[in-house]
């Protein structure tokens, strides 16, 4: 029979041994999905009239987004040199392909996806859904504006991980970036889900 | 009521009823069987004039309609009857008078009529049971002959066709087609020869586009009826750019079989405009420019094209966005998908690869399945040196990992063509090495192992060296580099700026040139002392050092401008890039001070620094730039 002794010996070893565990997060998925956040923003971004009188400029997007990291739960026991890394977007390459993306959303992309001709892949491209509606002249044009985005999303993808100075990361940020498309998609644009459906958000 | 003719046909007649009246005559029969195996019912024939039926009968707007296969057909019809002389004369016609056949008792010969005929109208009345998943649409005017003897059926003259569009999937389409038809077919032989032209409308097929107002097509061919099926043949031809011959065989299951095709495009700058261009542009490659010609030969013995034959003839192109171009290329590109095949050669008067020219050359490999082989030992011209290939096979090649198998060196390329041609300082020296083997892997090629190259009287070892998107988005150069014996007075010269003896070590950890720009790196250039070697620095490169923290004139605005040169004990300098930003450090990096140039006599000039971090951009500025007034 258990004394008092054993007992609290064995309720104390759990609690030590629970106390021990230690969490390795290797990859900073608050952060890269807060980065991928602000990228997505910025890309489907529509250009409103008067800046000026745009309320949401004052509040810079990097605060916000240390805002977000400190909201996290997660962010306040995990250890600092691993949570707290910060996910750069800035290289001569990201901010290219960024610049082209957010002119190629401008001026084709998003009346495809108003119209539902393109819609979002679960694999973070984007994927020609139903050019019935288009011309013989457009529906090859919109091959190539969509392998044009494809390209540079695959590349953004990429260069990403290699700024960040970790290229393995490559299928995480694909896949923080396909949740902020999907997220971020306006009501009624497309968007494939992880069996494959396309569904209308 | 059994009639039996001649050659064995058997009609039956059902219930016959005739009506004359005022109004008209009728003539009602409720059934027609030919041969027990055609049934026509419910057949109607009102003439609106009252005429007699017998023995001689003439009436004009007749209406007939009948009832066969549980469809009811109605149409016009002129008739003239002469039962006593034999004789007949018939003009049927829809309602509408799209389709009207002529036939008499007196030849075997008839002709058939369209007007403005609705293809669409047509096979809905015909109610035809078609496997196409849409029916195409088109309106037809002009004039068929058809011969009752032979089962011949051909154009009386050409037929003109306009708003022709046929869609069997959102890629394969044809839209608002127009233009002239002409045929002749044979039944008894199983032959149709035909001749099409399009002036007019749309094609889409997957990639590509044809807008045939501005690229017009003219289509000649034969359709022949074989043992197992069908042999096509087509001659397809634009006046301006294309002349396409195509063969293929179509079984009873409409499957293709042995298809074969020869395009010749014989001026590559219109064809590009019209058809090329847009096709490209889908693969990356949109605002290329060609001129010259070339042709395509492609072959099968099973149901899809194995072997492929492209030939060159003086043929020109060039997209700049890619940094790709050849100049009056010739020859022959063969390949067979699953055997050995015959081998290729190519010739040009010069070639632009991402950026690297390539001067006047030929180069002869083997191109078969997934293989590529150089054959023999062939050299490059490259600026006023080349690019020596001992060997080069690559495996594999339509895989996302390619083994290359590369032996191969640089012969000395003088650095200042090179230069001149970048458009960066002209540098003195020269630059030659090994190249090692190289692997890609999905979009990188990687190099195996260490390109050795002689520069500045140096040497400059390049290691994990690696291409990314070569040809596509955003290239990338990626690398280690380390340099040691640089000789500092070339170096200096190159730059002009200002005149430092020495030798020069280096090393930049993970550079990273992104489109052609410095993108990443941990870099760190070094003297090092020499025996015999005299370190010294003139006082415009102190001025220009100087120049690098924003400082002008450091020496020369001082009484230490009337010496020519200072000797120095150590220079150092290294550049921590990253976000475009380098962080700057020299010999003895203490909080934000850095020491780039340690003096060693007398005068003793050190070189300090103050700024950590300087915009990337800015820095290679002032170091290209360096050519203040002393």
């Amino acid at each position: 029979m258990m004394n008092k002794w054993s007992k609290s010996m064995l309720v104390g070893s759990f609690v030590f041994i629970a106390a021990c565990v230690t969490i390795n997060v290797y990859f900073p998925a608050a952060e890269v999905e807060s980065a991928a956040k602000e990228f997505v923003e910025d890309v489907l971004r529509e250009e409103v009239g008067n800046d000026q009188d745009d309320q949401t400029g004052l509040i810079d997007s990097a605060i916000m987004r240390s805002i977000a990291i400190n909201m996290n739960p997660i962010n306040w026991f995990i250890s600092s040199a691993h949570a707290q890394a910060d996910i750069n977007l800035s290289s001569p390459a990201i901010t290219s392909l960024k610049k082209k993306m957010i002119d190629r959303m401008s001026n084709s992309l998003r009346g495809h996806l108003d119209n539902n001709v393109i819609g979002f892949t679960n694999t973070g491209l984007v994927e020609i859904i139903d050019a019935g509606k288009l011309g013989l002249k457009d529906r090859q044009a919109i091959k190539k504006v969509v392998a044009d985005e494809n390209r540079d999303r695959n590349a953004l993808y990429r260069e990403v991980a290699i700024a960040n100075n970790h290229p393995e990361w490559e299928d995480q940020i694909r896949t923080a970036w396909v949740k902020q498309w999907m997220a971020q998609a306006k009501a009624g644009w497309s968007y494939q889900n992880a069996a494959g459906q396309w569904l209308k958000k | 009521m059994p009639i039996k003719s001649e050659n064995s046909a058997v009609w039956q007649f059902g219930e016959l009823s005739i009506n004359s009246e005022a109004g008209g005559v009728q003539l009602l029969l409720d059934s027609l069987t030919w041969q027990e195996d055609v049934l026509i019912k419910s057949i109607n024939y009102q003439c609106p004039q009252s005429l007699t039926l017998y023995p001689k009968h003439q009436c004009h707007g007749a209406k007939l309609s009948f009832d066969y296969g549980n469809t009811v057909y109605t149409s016009k019809l002129d008739s003239k009857f002469d039962f006593g002389q034999s004789f007949w004369q018939l003009n049927v016609s829809s309602i509408d008078e799209q389709l009207t056949v002529s036939l008499s008792s007196e030849s075997r010969k008839g002709e058939i009529k369209l007007k403005h005929l609705k293809l669409a109208t047509l096979i809905d009345s015909l109610k035809l049971d078609s496997r196409m998943p849409e029916l195409p649409v088109g309106n037809f005017d002009g004039d068929l002959l058809f011969d009752l003897d032979d089962l011949g059926l051909k154009t009386a003259d050409n037929i003109t066709f306009s708003e022709f569009s046929y869609e069997y999937s959102d890629d394969v389409i044809v839209a608002a087609l127009a233009g002239k038809l002409n045929f002749e077919l044979d039944m008894e032989q199983q032959l149709l020869n035909y001749h099409l032209q399009l002036n007019a409308g749309e094609m889409l097929f997957n990639e590509l586009y044809v807008d045939f107002s501005g690229y017009p097509i003219s289509i000649t061919g034969q359709i022949k009826s074989q043992t197992t099926g069908y042999l096509i043949e087509a001659e397809l031809t634009n006046k301006q750019s294309l002349k396409l011959s195509a063969k293929a065989s179509l079984n009873n299951s409409l499957q293709w079989s042995q298809p074969s095709m020869r395009a010749l495009i014989f001026d590559s700058h219109h064809f590009n405009q019209h058809i090329l261009g847009s096709v490209l542009g889908i693969y990356g490659f949109g605002e290329s420019d060609m001129s010259g010609q070339f042709e395509v030969i492609a072959t099968s013995n099973s149901d899809f094209f194995d072997q492929w034959l492209i030939m060159f003839n003086d043929y020109y192109f060039l997209n700049e966005p890619r940094k790709i171009a050849a100049e009056a290329l010739n020859g022959r590109v063969d390949w067979h998908q699953s055997q050995a095949n015959d081998d290729s050669n190519l010739s040009w008067q010069g070639l632009l690869l991402a950026g690297l020219p390539v001067n006047t050359a030929n180069i002869q490999f083997n191109f078969s399945q997934d293989q590529f082989e150089l054959i023999g030992a062939q050299s490059f011209p490259v600026f006023n040196g080349a690019i020596q290939l001992d060997q080069l096979k690559l495996d594999e090649l339509f895989s996302e990992s390619i083994e290359m198998s590369l032996n191969a060196n640089i012969l000395p390329i003088s650095l200042k063509l090179i230069t001149e041609k970048m458009g960066w300082p002209i540098m003195a020296g020269s630059i030659s090495g090994d190249i090692p083997g190289m692997v890609k892997q999905g979009q990188v090629i990687k190099f195996l192992g260490a390109l050795d190259l002689e520069v500045f009287e140096g040497n400059m070892l390049i290691d994990n060296l690696s291409l990314e998107r070569l040809f596509g988005v955003a290239p990338v150069i990626a690398a280690d580099v380390k340099f040691n014996g640089f000789d500092l007075s070339l170096l200096t010269e190159t730059f002009g700026f200002g005149l430092i003896t020495g030798k020069l070590s280096g090393v930049v950890d993970g550079l990273r040139i992104t489109n052609w720009k410095t993108d990443r790196l941990d870099a760190e250039v070094f003297t090092v002392k020499t025996k015999g070697i005299k370190q010294t620095i003139s006082q415009r490169a102190i001025d220009n050092i100087s120049s690098l923290g924003g400082i002008q004139g450091a020496i020369s605005k001082t009484f230490l401008r009337f010496f020519d040169d200072f000797r120095y004990k150590k220079i150092k300098l290294s550049c921590k890039l990253h976000n475009s930003v380098c962080e700057i450090g020299g010999i003895k990096n203490q909080n934000n001070q850095f020491t780039i140039v340690e003096g060693g006599g007398i005068p003793n000039i050190n070189i300090v620094g103050f700024v950590r971090t300087i915009n990337w951009d800015e820095f290679i500025s002032r170091l290209l730039n360096a050519n203040y007034d002393g």
